[in-house]
């Protein structure tokens, strides 16, 4: 039996145009052709804000309308809230998940501008803190200013109740080690494959270094045509129910949802 | 008393929420008082709170304008905040800014920004600047960043001739001082800033030699420190004539923006 995809890092451009570049047609088209049954969406952290807050309300109105269109492809989706904006930030943030029901929040840090470990990323945390079965995305990278790994192992500690996904954990071999390292000491952030290196055994170094049961796949679609990692995965020296539990069935635990079939 | 005229180009009013730093007029004036600084270009503090998108951007450009309307000797030039995120309709504050209200030109540090020096929307925002005769473009720049490396900035250059682009931090460390050695030939538009420089390795010494002393301006980051400005000892102390300290710490910056 094939194991089902479950992909934890597919961005949406809502403001795309219809088919083109990052739109849902899009999306779907590189899951359908990559075979990922379904992904954990999230809107495109490049998005413009000219109207602040309420250009980020915008995003997550849209996030949710794509969710409720497509529920058999994308059981769950990360809202946005954007540190710059300040105090309403927290509002939008418990807003997307509260009332839009959003299981949780993605950050690209880089892209706002703001630390991973600022006190503006951490009023918004404590503001969905109370919601049930939250996940805080952050997309990481070895020699990011504002999105160093370090950085999420400071959120990770203060927010011990809360679960994180690193987005992108494995991008260097720098980068992996500052994962294995934060996986040794927080408990509470799992690890994402998306824009892994490709060489040195990732999959299989990235069980051993922070468990079998935090790795997640990630394609990074729509940045990616096709998912040189979703192969990667496919081939890599792991007994078949760790790497069915990589392919979906962490995702699955970590975001509670129903184990399905392809 | 230094004995020198000192003109800062880099002093920023406002508060960071990226970085948690804060400065209002009378801080900023007391801070160049210390250090004796007669005067200073001013710009809004980067990564400030923006809950209002272009809203937001008007009215930190309105408190800079203020704060040259009521210190016009100390704040004599003023650069404006654009946000390249803000799309579109970001550009219509260029005209605003350079028009009526008398802004030299526009500030960027694209790590707070979110979107790279060289991204689409900054090139946008580079051909509505470029329109104004004159205009000066500021970019911070970091030799490890991947949104503000100095080389990004450079494309601008080379696409915006007619504009005059002020590269600052050029000095941080000891590759971006290499960096701005190989890239300053080349980019004839682009002056730089001694601001944060590194404290070891004679930068000053380094680029009066390879360069000459015409190009390059003092800068404090004020507020971004308590009281003193190690940068002016770092000029002051540098062995190289008289002449460049002089013109480093305030001559060339009166003559860019036309003091």
């Amino acid at each position: 039996m094939t194991p089902s995809v479950l992909d934890v890092h597919v961005h949406v451009a809502l403001d795309a145009p219809k088919g083109g570049f990052g739109s849902i047609d899009d999306v779907l088209r590189k899951m359908d052709a990559n075979g990922i049954d379904q992904a954990v969406l999230a809107p495109w952290p490049g998005y413009e804000t000219p109207d602040g807050v309420r250009s980020t309300a915008r995003q997550n109105d849209g996030l949710r309308a794509e969710l409720d269109a497509h529920p058999d492809r994308f059981p769950v989706g990360l809202g946005v809230a954007e540190p710059r904006h300040g105090a309403p930030a927290a509002d939008e943030a418990r807003r997307a998940v509260e009332e839009l029901g959003l299981r949780g929040l993605s950050f690209d840090s880089d892209v706002n501008g703001i630390a991973i470990d600022s006190d503006s990323v951490a009023v918004i945390l404590e503001a969905i803190r109370p919601v049930p079965g939250v996940v805080i995305a952050f997309t990481t990278m070895a020699y990011s200013v504002l999105r160093s790994s370090f950085r999420l192992g400071i959120v990770a500690r203060r927010f011990p109740d809360l679960r994180f996904v690193s987005l992108n954990a494995f991008m260097d071999i720098t980068h992996e080690v500052a994962s294995y390292d934060l996986a040794e000491r927080c408990p509470n952030i799992w690890f994402d494959l998306g824009c892994a290196k490709t060489q040195l055994s990732t999959v299989e170094r990235a069980v051993e270094g922070v468990g079998a049961d935090r790795v997640l796949f990630g394609s990074a679609i729509p940045d990616v045509e096709r998912s040189h990692h979703l192969e990667m995965v496919r081939i890599a020296e792991l007994d078949d129910d760790v790497r069915s539990a990589v392919l979906g069935g962490n995702a699955r635990a970590l975001f509670e949802l129903e184990e399905v079939t392809a | 008393m230094s004995g020198y005229d000192i003109v800062d180009v880099h002093v920023h009013l406002g508060a960071s929420a990226a970085l948690t730093v804060a400065g209002g007029v009378d801080d900023l004036l007391r801070k160049m008082d210390i250090n004796d600084i007669a005067c200073a270009v001013l710009s809004p503090i980067p990564g400030q709170e923006d809950p209002d998108g272009i809203e937001s951007t008007r009215a930190v450009n309105d408190a800079i304008a203020a704060a040259r309307d009521a210190h016009p000797d100390r704040f004599p030039r003023i650069l404006a905040a654009v946000e390249p995120r803000h799309g579109e309709r970001a550009l219509p504050e260029i005209e605003r800014v350079m028009g009526d209200l008398g802004f030299s030109g526009l500030s960027f540090h694209n790590d707070f920004q979110g979107f790279a020096a060289d991204h689409p929307n900054m090139f946008r925002i580079m051909e509505r600047l470029a329109a104004h005769e004159g205009a000066i473009a500021q970019l911070h720049t970091a030799i490890h960043s991947w949104l503000e490396a100095p080389f990004q900035v450079g494309k601008l250059a080379v696409a915006f001739p007619e504009l005059t682009f002020l590269n600052a931090h050029a000095l941080m460390d000891g590759t971006q001082t290499s960096h701005t050695l190989d890239q300053a030939p080349r980019l004839p538009n682009m002056y730089f800033d001694t601001c944060v420089s590194q404290k070891y390795g004679f930068p000053i010494e380094r680029v009066v030699a390879e360069l000459g002393d015409d190009r390059f301006m003092f800068g404090s980051d004020i507020p971004y420190f308590r009281d003193r400005c190690l940068d002016i000892d770092l000029i002051v102390h540098a062995d190289v004539p008289e002449e460049s300290k002089r013109k480093i710490l305030g001559g060339n910056a009166r003559r860019l923006f036309g003091l």
